[in-house]
């Protein structure tokens, strides 16, 4: 018997990869990097849903969509990586639990 | 060829605004702090140009790229105000920026971005186009949040607002992927044509995703914790800026894909958008009492001012986006004019100025700047020959059409629970003890935009009637029909 792949299982693959990806943001309580690593898993998880929908579809606009989605994860990545750099000079640490200077 | 030339014609603003701004960034780099007044001076003509040229009678509907860009009465008025709005803030921003530093000529280019990023939003046409000017318009706003960049309020603002940020645009991208998975187009025009009821569940999760990531955007509940840390957190025009427009190219995405796609599916997009009016302004108005930052207390207000937006959405009938649209001009301006004053009272003093105690015995200091601080507080209560009165009257009065009585009586509540925190201003300024007598003047430019946001904000019947103001809105309001 081959077992055979359909629309379904990449779209729970990607559905696991994004919840992954938001969870990975908010139970995350030691490290900025990790945070940016979560972003970027989602955008990557949104990618496969646009890829496997565009299969099976038939339409190339989902992939083309998803190559619009790396270069802009690309730009995300380095203004991100910007924003922590400067935050690292001003605070001395990238810990999640010590991003609280404003409450209220 | 010809398809091209008219695609390139339409437009064309924005392209003339994207090599403006990356013809700035080069001349910037080249000449450093020499350029910062040709910079700040060239940005805000090109704006102004650009706002006036959106005036411009043209064709109904006109669609650009193969349907990627549409251009509508609707968009080209939010343009108008768009662009408009950004002149003043660079404006706004130059006396501040020339303070801070003056090899920082990125800051209006980075607002000219923005803009660009924001002009493309109001009229996407499909989801691809959607998200890209999202990014463009949310990438120079994280970089503008961070801009005082030795400040650790600011940098601790960018980094919140930069993952938050980020991870909305991805609840938007993935609503975004479902809507093309179950319809399988990405047009917002062909979408509702191609809803079957069979896919119904599959695209009501895409809709509530999408709408979560625009939903961030206007920082209403429940995506708003952002908004009160980025607004203390970033520098005074930063905060101006991002309080005004922003606010309403999101506002216009929102109208635009609730009713041209989503048109059939106003039962279950309207329980979303009443829930989350009903908690922005509930929580908008009780949570500021507690608020002693001008800025803080701002973002609160602005969370609240938000919810009575969307309150005119949640009736489901395109002729309510009219209020809408009269409802966000109305709290532009009143923003507008308060920064101004702020601005303009932070520049001038020397010590800080960022609580509502700080503010004390300004009606000696300045009786100017403490009237029209405390008009803008009475517009935003809604107290009645002012502007801000109208906005409120006007998203009442649809709701009453359709029977949502009940809706209204709790937001006329709420409103008078906002009025506290309004009014805490005006007994702070006028009633508390002087801390230090010390005169402040108004600068130039701030004072012009200070006048003009009055005159607006008091005598508003008077500037509609002899203005074309409201023939544009009205206009604007049909191009949905």
């Amino acid at each position: 018997m081959i077992f055979e792949i359909g629309i379904y299982h990449y779209t729970i693959l990607s559905a696991f990869l994004f919840f992954t990806g938001v969870f990975g943001i908010f139970l995350n309580r030691t490290n900025l990097i990790i945070i940016l690593m979560s972003l970027e898993l989602i955008l990557l998880s949104v990618s496969i849903n646009f890829i496997s929908f565009s299969v099976f579809l038939g339409d190339i606009t989902g992939q083309i969509f998803s190559l619009f989605i790396l270069t802009v994860a690309a730009g995300e990545a380095a203004i991100g990586l910007a924003i922590l750099v400067v935050y690292f000079r001003n605070s001395g640490n990238i810990n999640v639990n010590e991003i609280n200077k404003m409450r209220g | 060829m010809v398809d091209l030339y008219k695609s390139l014609t339409i437009i064309a603003p924005e392209l003339i605004l994207a090599l403006v701004a990356m013809t700035l960034l080069m001349i910037g780099s080249f000449y450093q702090k020499k350029s910062i007044n040709l910079i700040i001076t060239l940005s805000f003509i090109t704006l102004i140009i650009l706002s006036i040229n959106e005036l411009m009678p043209y064709e109904n509907q006109t669609f650009a790229f193969n349907a990627f860009f549409i251009e509508d009465k609707l968009s080209s008025f939010a343009k108008f105000v768009i662009f408009f709005t950004s002149s003043l803030s660079i404006i706004m921003s130059a006396n501040w920026l020339r303070n801070y530093d003056k090899s920082a000529f990125e800051f209006p280019v980075l607002i000219l971005f923005s803009t660009l990023g924001m002009a493309l939003m109001v009229s996407a046409n499909d989801l691809v186009s959607l998200y890209l000017a999202i990014e463009l318009q949310s990438l120079p706003l994280y970089v503008l949040a961070t801009f005082n960049r030795n400040d650790s309020f600011s940098s601790e603002s960018g980094v919140k607002y930069f993952i938050l940020g980020a991870l909305s645009s991805g609840l938007l991208l993935y609503g975004s992927s479902l809507i093309y998975g179950f319809t399988g187009s990405i047009f917002l025009n062909e979408i509702s044509q191609l809803i079957v009821p069979s896919n119904q569940l599959g695209i009501t999760f895409g809709l509530a995703f999408l709408l979560a990531g625009i939903i961030f955007k206007i920082s209403a509940v429940p995506f708003h914790m952002w908004a009160p840390d980025v607004y203390q957190g970033a520098a005074t025009p930063v905060t101006s800026f991002f309080a005004s427009v922003p606010k309403m190219a999101a506002m216009i995405i929102l109208i635009r894909i609730l009713y041209v796609p989503f048109d059939n599916f106003i039962t279950s997009w309207s329980q979303i958008i009443i829930f989350v009016s009903f908690s922005s302004i509930l929580l908008g108005s009780v949570v500021a009492i507690w608020q002693s930052n001008i800025k803080r207390l701002i973002a609160y207000s602005s969370i609240a001012h938000m919810g009575f937006a969307t309150l005119a959405l949640s009736t489901g009938n395109k002729s309510d986006i009219e209020s809408i649209l009269i409802y966000m001009i109305i709290y532009i301006v009143a923003n507008i004019g308060f920064f101004s004053c702020l601005i303009n009272i932070q520049n001038r003093t020397e010590k800080n100025i960022d609580n509502i105690s700080d503010l004390a015995g300004l009606s000696v200091n300045n009786p100017s700047l403490a009237i029209s601080i405390a008009l803008y507080m009475f517009s935003f209560a809604g107290i009645p020959p002012l502007a801000g009165f109208f906005a409120k009257y006007y998203v009442f009065m649809s709701l009453v059409n359709e029977g949502l009585i009940l809706l209204a009586t709790f937001a006329l509540i709420a409103s008078v629970i906002g009025a506290f925190y309004y009014i805490r201003f005006v007994k702070v300024m006028f009633f508390d003890d002087v801390a230090d007598a010390k005169k402040i003047t108004f600068s130039r430019s701030l004072g012009l935009i200070n006048t003009l946001c009055f005159i607006f904000i008091f005598a508003f019947i008077f500037v509609q009637s002899i203005t074309p103001l409201a023939s544009i809105i009205n206009d604007a309001s049909q191009a949905l029909n």
